[in-house]
């Protein structure tokens, strides 16, 4: 069972939009299909090789209505990758840039031989399907709507899908679009049934529409309500969709299978007359039976028909084989690739000549950059050099192999940013030479700018400033913090992945171009699982030729389980997060949920904990104040605490040996708490606790200052000291008298602390229900505090920091001091030189404060001044 | 502080502080700051957290070698190590000073360790050897307030000082003591509510008592410290609300608990105590066992919060189980 992992994350849409095809349609083309017995042979129109029989079919087209050719439409839009605004341009682009010269011509052949070897499903299943009465007229409706197509949409178009969704006899249920609703007895899983269909080319989606062929109906739905009542079905009714219950549904599939399984025989007997036939003509190519040496001449013949390049040798790598040569070329991104071209070309007019405005906008066209920025593997790179060609200009690449530090950056770039193009001296063509002086800068990989190329950012935003050149930059992630600043200065052009037909068509080209057997619902199946990765499915593609010629769906089946994996772990933390608590109605399965939990060890596990109140809050059927809830909240709690014991095994005594049973604790705090959480909040953790590393510093500073009058360290400070200390330093503030400035300075003296401890650390450390107006001080009253202590409170700041650092440096004054002080003491050493330095310094401040207090320690002069001191002086008596 | 008078004479009285920078293996700078006075050096080695370990290795160890060169004396005193468990380190020294003998010469320097429960147990182990090989040059002082946290092989090493917590009547001695001197009145009665809300942490009643002076609105109300009146809000609040949403309103005040550099052992106890009164006998020892049980593995955990979270989630439990079969909601 191959569950898309990304199906956990979104739910099927039950909107059923599409107009509702006619009937009157279906039956005036079933009456004419009858002439023309090969089924799904949409369309090959082409003009050249079109042969009589051909027209006898395009003729029969033109009696299809419009209407359905825009059912087609949107049908293919389904299952682009991304919904996108220009999927449709997508699609029309990628059709200008087909290479069908060589499929094109294998076509009429390989019909001829189907046509005999196998039969037909629709009229077979006419014949012998006497289960749903409007069966025989879907299959025949089905069969025109390529036909339709081809005559809505141009010559073009119509040769398109000839190659892409060519009638493969294997694939009898090729363009059928079948919607399952409730329970299949047979199959465990709407899954399972789904790629059944899929395995015969059927397309299956998840609502009904107008164009949806058979809608399969299992007897229950899920909730256990009977399937009639299910949306779909009632949809399906109203629209005039074929509805197949359970046992017309096998015995649909049994049958389909059955075409299926005598095509691929035929298929393989077909395969030892190969090599007789393939001498012949690169037109048999299709049957990709032909020896190689057949091969390249089919695709070396077709590359100059085609943009795309071949290179004779062969051991390149496809991606490179196959890059596109020409803007035509590209699939996908139209929008965006116009774009490009026409900032390029109005370039110069722009920035150089200023014989041009254009206005500013949110995309920003007018910038002197451009930045590209999107998933990898979908051709950003190939779209700038090819583009940048195609205007004129010299390419001048840089990319996160190059050294980019600020000073390469501004060595290599700044420098073609400046001056005059040398390279185009040696152009040559007359075209060329004409653009010569004209060039462009294409740093690739922007947001891989690492710590090793430190600056090499901003300056890339002075080059772009005083840039005489475009420069095209290009990232995968806009989001980074350093794109963003570079994206202001930059033409904004975002590219998105190809839709899902118009890449599946390239593959499935490339593949014939390698001779390989390249089944269209077994490509579908292999790009959807590279999430429109264009570079990365050449790559598999490439692969699997080394292994075998053939792709089927089951193939690529069997591979999926690894590329999932990759998935897995290509999720960020959130999404993992997500995956990790599913729902309850449909958990994933260990294995699954266990690999997501090491797409991030360190992260996922705070989010686990940041999340599992809501888990349990939204999983929970009874309320939230119940008993069982209660029951299901604390467990949880109790889960998580056990695997937070083992996590401190697994940091504080290094046991990594422990890191699955940690996975598996943190599943299990999932497990129990059990429901989905929707988008996880981010650990609160992680800033609590810098916040707790931050206030703890700052006390355990104050603590030092106040250490030698006090005996104390920073947790005594915070739990007993520091009311206190707020009340007899911060409150007399309050008023704002000049006596209660002394005062608090007279404390903050006889405790040894800085103004900083006052206004920073008490300041800072405080709860939530802290009085918020004890730090509202006047600003006039504040600012005489502050002139005052610094006036007066400099020696006690002096005093506390050459306590810090012993002997920092000593004032002449002071030097004269440690030289008496040492006559004094006779022989003692430096440090004791110091002390009694300080010792003095003491008695010197106290006289300059004319305090009358804090003598030798403070202890005497503590029960004279405030009674912020009672506790200080008492506290050495009470030592004793 | 008072025995070290003992020993050394008025000289002790001059401290200094002073920092000391030294690298781990590992290349990170840590720096620690001592007190101390030519004859002894105070200090915290657990405030270097998880590298205490390099502190009792090279700083003692340092401290012990050298204090050779400044008390160049033969004569080895057979004072033994003390250990101190105690609320307070300065009654533990006291206690520690009956045993002294041989004033102003002895020729050991005295390196006292504070809060020696808090030092990780590698660090603990690092102090073993070092103990017993300088015992010519140093004695070692340490104070803890839990003598369970502390490993046995040092506890054999050392003399174990209970200093025991005052007593209530003996705080107010002290309290009425302080107050006449500084000629403030203080109540018998507001005597006894300090002392009592104290925990007998003479400290901490002496400084309630002086808030409670300075504070302008005399004897209206005794005031506690801020954090208790926060912890008993957390009581009141999951004592209304039991649900996942209340969790998470309650993970917030813990996260501000913490975030306020309150140690979890201290909120254990303030929550505990807080919640008590509102509970009922057959209750009580339920909660008192689980908090006990919650705040044990705590000490094995990693992250602090999450051992609190639970204790409040399995409260909620209880109690809201405890309401239902009582009050048959």
């Amino acid at each position: 069972m191959t569950k898309d992992i990304r199906s956990f994350f979104s739910k099927p849409a039950h909107n059923p939009a599409a107009p509702k095809s006619t009937s009157p349609t279906s039956k005036t083309a079933t009456s004419k299909r009858k002439e023309i017995p090969s089924p799904a042979k949409e369309s090959t129109k082409k003009g050249r090789t079109t042969s009589p029989r051909k027209r006898e079919k395009s003729s029969a087209k033109h009696s299809s209505s419009s209407k359905k050719a825009i059912d087609i439409e949107d049908l293919e839009d389904d299952n682009d990758f991304e919904v996108d605004d220009d999927d449709d341009d997508d699609f029309e682009d990628t059709d200008d840039i087909v290479v069908v010269s060589a499929s094109k011509k294998k076509e009429p052949r390989t019909r001829g031989t189907n046509k005999v070897q196998a039969p037909t499903p629709a009229s077979n299943k006419r014949a012998r399907d006497p289960v749903t009465t409007k069966d025989e007229e879907r299959p025949a409706k089905k069969a025109t709507t390529p036909k339709s197509k081809a005559k809505a949409k141009s010559p073009r178009k119509a040769s398109t899908a000839s190659t892409s969704q060519a009638a493969d006899p294997r694939l009898p249920l090729a363009n059928q679009t079948i919607v399952i609703t409730g329970e299949l007895d047979k199959f465990s899983s709407r899954e399972e049934a789904a790629e059944e269909l899929q395995r015969l080319g059927a397309k299956v989606t998840t609502s009904v529409s107008g164009r949806t062929s058979y809608l399969v109906a299992g007897h229950v739905l899920e909730d256990g309500r009977p399937t009639s009542q299910s949306k779909k079905y009632k949809t399906a009714q109203e629209k005039g969709t074929t509805i197949l219950d359970e046992p017309a549904f096998l015995e649909f599939l049994e049958e389909a299978r059955a075409k299926a399984d005598a095509a691929n025989a035929a298929h393989a007997a077909a395969q030892p007359r190969a090599p007789t036939t393939a001498p012949k003509a690169p037109s048999s190519s299709s049957s990709s039976s032909q020896t190689s040496a057949a091969r390249w001449t089919a695709t070396s013949s077709s590359s100059s028909a085609s943009g795309l390049r071949s290179v004779d040798e062969d051991n390149i790598l496809w991606v490179d084989k196959y890059k596109p040569m020409t803007v035509a070329d590209l699939v996908g991104n139209t929008k965006a690739v116009a774009d490009l071209t026409r900032w390029l070309r109005d370039w110069d007019a722009v920035h150089i000549k200023k014989t041009l405005q254009i206005k500013y906008n949110k995309q920003n066209p007018g910038a002197k950059a451009a930045i590209l920025s999107g998933p990898p593997g979908i051709g950003k790179t190939s779209a700038a050099t090819i583009v940048a060609r195609a205007t004129g200009y010299d390419v001048i690449e840089l990319n996160a192999s190059d050294a980019r530090s600020k000073k390469v950056v501004r060595a290599v770039v700044g420098d073609a940013a400046h001056s005059a193009s040398v390279m185009a001296l040696g152009s040559r063509s007359e075209a060329e030479a004409k653009k010569k002086a004209k060039r462009v800068i294409i740093m690739d990989e922007v947001d891989g700018m690492s710590s090793d190329d430190r600056g090499g950012n901003q300056e890339l935003i002075q080059i772009i400033k005083q840039s005489r050149v475009p420069i095209i930059c290009i990232c995968n992630d806009r989001q980074k913090n350093a794109v963003r600043s570079l994206s202001n200065y930059c033409f904004d052009l975002r590219f998105a992945r190809p839709s899902l037909p118009s890449l599946t068509k390239r593959v499935i080209e490339i593949a014939q171009k390698e001779g390989m057997d390249a089944m269209p619902n077994a490509v579908e199946r292999l790009v959807k699982s590279s999430n429109g990765d264009v570079r990365q499915v050449i790559g598999l593609l490439q692969m699997w030729k080394a292994t075998s010629n053939t792709i089927t769906f089951d193939d690529v089946g069997r591979q999926e389980a690894s590329l999932k994996k990759d998935q897995t772990f290509a999720l960020t933390a959130f999404d993992a997060a997500t995956f990790l608590f599913g729902t309850a109605s449909k958990p994933a399965s260990f294995d699954l949920r266990y690999n997501a939990f090491f797409v991030d060890y360190d992260l996922i596990p705070l989010m686990v904990a940041e999340n599992y109140p809501k888990s349990v809050g939204a999983g929970s059927r009874h309320p939230p104040s119940s008993l069982e809830t209660l029951k299901q909240l604390s467990a949880a709690a109790d889960a998580y605490c056990d695997a937070d014991i083992v996590s401190q095994q697994i940091r504080g005594a290094q046991q990594w040996g422990l890191l699955p049973l940690s996975a598996a604790l943190h599943l299990r705090v999932a497990n129990i708490s059990g429901g989905s959480i929707g988008f996880p909040g981010f650990p609160e953790w992680l800033g609590k606790n810098s916040a707790r590393g931050k206030k703890k510093r700052l006390l355990t500073e104050t603590a030092m200052h106040m250490r030698q009058k006090t005996m104390m360290n920073s947790q005594t400070l915070r739990l007993d000291y520091m009311d206190a200390l707020r009340n007899s330093i911060v409150r007399p503030l309050h008023n704002g008298a000049p006596e209660d400035i002394d005062a608090t300075i007279e404390s903050m003296q006889s405790y040894g602390l800085s103004r900083d401890d006052v206004f920073e650390t008490m300041q800072e450390v405080r709860l939530e229900n802290a009085d918020p107006k004890l730090f509202e001080i006047p600003t006039k009253v504040k600012s005489a505090f502050t002139r005052k202590f610094n006036k007066l409170g400099h020696l006690s700041q002096a005093l506390v920091h050459e306590q810090g650092i012993v002997g920092l440096k000593p004032t002449k004054r002071k030097k004269q001091k440690s030289l008496d002080a040492s006559q004094n003491e006779g022989g003692s050493q430096g440090s004791a030189d110091d002390d009694d330095d300080d010792d003095e310094d003491d008695d010197d401040m106290d006289a300059l404060l004319q305090a009358g207090a804090s003598k030798s320690g403070g202890k005497r002069a503590a029960a004279k001044s405030t009674s912020s001191k009672k506790a200080n002086g008492k506290q050495p008596r009470k030592k004793r | 502080m008072a025995l070290l008078r003992e020993i050394y004479g008025p000289g002790v009285e001059k401290v200094k502080l002073e920092h000391r920078v030294f690298k781990t293996p590992t290349g990170r700078k840590i720096e620690l700051t001592t007190l101390g006075s030519n004859y002894h050096i105070e200090m915290n080695p657990s405030d270097a957290g998880n590298n205490d370990r390099y502190v009792v290795q090279e700083v003692i160890k340092e401290i012990a070698q050298a204090s050779l060169v400044v008390a160049s004396g033969s004569r080895t005193a057979p004072n033994p190590f003390a250990s101190s468990s105690s609320s307070s380190s300065a009654a533990a020294t006291a206690a520690a000073g009956s045993e002294t003998k041989g004033r102003g010469k002895a020729n050991f320097k005295v390196v006292f360790l504070s809060d020696c429960d808090y030092l990780t147990k590698a660090a603990q182990h690092g102090l073993r050897r070092t103990m017993e090989k300088y015992v010519r040059n140093c004695r070692l002082i340490l104070c803890c307030e839990n003598l369970s946290k502390v490993i046995d092989p040092l506890r054999s090493r050392c003399l174990p000082i209970r200093v025991a917590a005052p007593s209530h009547e003996e705080m107010c001695a002290v309290l009425q003591t302080v107050a006449k001197r500084e000629s403030v009145t203080l109540t018998p009665s507001a005597c006894a509510a300090i002392a009592s809300n104290s925990q007998r942490n003479l400290r901490r009643a002496l400084l309630m008592a002086e808030s409670q002076g300075v504070a302008t609105d005399k004897g209206a109300q005794l005031q506690l410290p801020d954090w208790e009146v926060y912890v008993s809000d957390l009581a009141k609040r999951i004592c209304k609300d039991q649900s996942p949403a209340g969790l998470l309103a309650a993970r917030t005040m813990l996260y501000d608990l913490l975030g306020n550099c309150i140690p979890p052992t201290v909120i254990f106890q303030a929550l505990v105590r807080a919640l008590l009164p509102k509970l009922d006998a057959e209750l009580k020892h339920k909660v008192v066992t689980c908090a006990a049980e919650y705040e044990h593995r705590l000490h094995h955990g990693q992250k602090d919060i999450y051992h609190l979270e639970a204790f409040v989630a399995k409260f909620m439990l209880l109690y809201r189980e405890y309401i239902m079969q009582n009050f048959s909601f």
